[in-house]
């Protein structure tokens, strides 16, 4: 499998990973997205900053500063109540597009 | 919409922002390489690896624009950068990635040059900076590098307004009061950090025990991955075998006095411990092998250095069909492996839970000395991950007695490694003093 985030993905990732663990900092998020994938999406920073800015900048999440565990500061990362509502459309428009790939995939019927 | 907008206003902040989550990711990479084993620096090579893809990848540059670490650029002078990549800084003059990575590697250099008394250390560079505030018109416009330049040298102001052009700090009066109330305050906190470090690599409570005789069979080594607030138990094994474990070492990297190395005395005859060990609360993970090298100095006053040697070693490898356990999931609980000698047909078995290559390889040498008389076992597979499994053989004395049964190397290779002996440089401890027997409990 290729470790290219797939286009349009990586939000729905994150998005995701906020809700199932609450409020995250970048480095915790990309540990939980390497760890889900079983180690094939390994975010560079490069992709997950820009991606958090994005999100943020639509509001579907908010930053705050606050204390890491290890008494470093860094920004904590939240999803907002329309950041709950994206996911869900995104999840909808996400089963959407398998169902759509899996018509155009599936062998023809004998 | 009206988010975005206050974005754009926002720019510089995001900016500002950004830098310090990225260095704060950065630190949080090189812990965890450092955590996996490889060395501070190779861990920065590492972190710097990453940073690099990611400045290739150009997702940061197009989001964040110019990373305003043009002008902190200017402080790390061209002869901190080979030509090539002082032109990639030039080309890539707005991307914090290339920014970020780059003025690590002229921090590092700065350093090596500091050390080598190459260049005047960062305190005389601040005082001439300050005697020199009234050149620096003539700063800005050199172009030589060698000329005053080491006004740029200076770190980013932590207070106060900075003088833009030469990146030399105007200090105002109030300024300076504060800065020694914050130095003063950090000092504290230091103090109080490394005295809490050094409280944290000693056991809280210790018993060093003579192993009772009906023991001898049975033994378990833990491996030094010691939970705060557990008990740390040791069973059965020699002083020699302490210091391998402490120390991370195979029995041939240890030299010292004869009773230690070879004791002249039947298997039987040589002394062996027990230690039973509270973890303090406030313990690291890491702190494992320096809270039982305290101990060791404390109650056998050992004293020892390393040396490093060219010797003989046994490495363990990945044999051809691949690995034959399976990782840990998670985090798993303590490790490492209760062994039983002659079970049965006469089969020694061990049972490890939750090591890592790199630990099965420090053990092998406690748990079968006898197959490693020449060096250290010594993990090349390069695999992090925990596994839980059973090792199965008979003594090298049974084999040369006739006895069948699999050796340690089929033992290996039945994991799906392979184990080869070779030459190869590894460090070695000279012990200097040691007790044969511990002080009282």
């Amino acid at each position: 499998m290729s470790r290219e985030v797939l286009q349009g993905t990586l939000d729905l990732m994150v998005l995701r990973t906020l809700e199932t663990m609450g409020p995250q900092h970048g480095f915790g998020l990309a540990k939980r997205i390497l760890q889900v994938s079983e180690g094939i999406l390994d975010l560079n920073q490069g992709t997950l900053y820009p991606a958090l800015l994005r999100l943020e900048q639509r509001g579907w999440i908010k930053s705050r500063w606050g204390v890491s565990g290890n008494n470093r500061q860094a920004k904590f990362y939240e999803l907002t109540a329309r950041g709950r509502r994206q996911i869900a459309t995104e999840a909808e428009s996400w089963a959407r597009t398998v169902a759509l790939m899996n018509r155009f995939l599936r062998k023809s019927e004998p | 919409m009206i988010e975005r907008l206050l974005h754009l206003f926002r720019r510089r902040r995001l900016e500002r922002e950004l830098d310090i989550e990225v260095q704060y990711h950065l630190e949080f990479l090189e812990a965890e390489y450092r955590e996996r084993g490889p060395s501070f620096e190779a861990a920065r090579l590492e972190a710097r690896r990453h940073w690099r893809s990611s400045a290739r990848s150009g997702g940061v540059s197009k989001s964040t624009r110019r990373s305003g670490g043009g002008d902190s650029m200017e402080r790390y002078p061209v002869q901190f950068f080979t030509e090539h990549e002082h032109n990639q800084v030039l080309d890539r003059n707005s991307n914090l990635f290339w920014y970020r990575a780059y003025t690590a590697i002229a921090d590092r250099r700065l350093e090596k040059r500091e050390t080598e008394g190459k260049t005047p250390r960062r305190e005389s560079i601040l005082q001439r900076c300050r005697k020199e505030k009234r050149n620096m018109n003539s700063l800005e416009t050199s172009k030589h590098p060698h000329d005053n330049s080491h006004c740029r040298y200076l770190p980013a102001p932590a207070y106060g307004p900075s003088d833009r052009r030469s990146g030399c700090q105007r200090v105002p009066a109030a300024g300076r009061l504060f800065a020694c109330v914050t130095l003063m305050t950090t000092l504290s906190f230091a103090m109080l950090f490394f005295g809490s470090v050094v409280y944290a690599q000693q056991f809280e409570v210790a018993s060093v025990r003579p192993s009772p005789p009906e023991a001898l069979l049975e033994s378990f080594v833990p491996t030094l991955n010691l939970a705060p607030g557990t008990t740390f138990h040791l069973r059965n094994r020699q002083l020699k075998e302490l210091i391998q474990i402490a120390y991370g070492i195979g029995g041939k990297q240890i030299f010292g006095p004869r009773w230690l190395i070879d004791p002249p005395m039947a298997v039987w005859e040589i002394p062996r411990f027990d230690i039973e060990a509270k973890v303090p609360m406030n313990a690291k993970p890491q702190d494992g092998p320096m809270m039982l090298r305290e101990l060791l100095a404390e109650r056998f006053h050992l004293r020892a250095h390393n040396e490093e040697r060219q010797i003989t070693i046994y490495g363990i490898d990945l044999g051809k069909s691949g690995l034959k356990v399976r990782p840990n999931a998670g985090e798993g609980g303590a490790s490492g492996c209760a062994r039983s000698l002659f079970g049965q047909d006469g089969v020694t078995t061990a049972v490890c839970s939750n090591m890592t290559v790199a630990q099965l390889a420090q053990q092998l040498q406690t748990l079968s000395p006898a197959y490693f008389p020449e060096g250290p076992v010594v993990d090349k597979t390069g695999l992090r991950e925990t596994y839980t499994f059973t090792l199965a053989w008979i003594t090298l004395q049974q084999r040369d007695e006739g006895a069948d049964g699999p050796s340690m190397f089929d033992a290996i290779e039945k994991l799906g490694m392979h184990l080869e002996k070779q030459k190869g440089k590894a460090e070695v401890l000279v012990v200097d003093n040691i007790d044969p027997k511990p002080t009282d409990n």
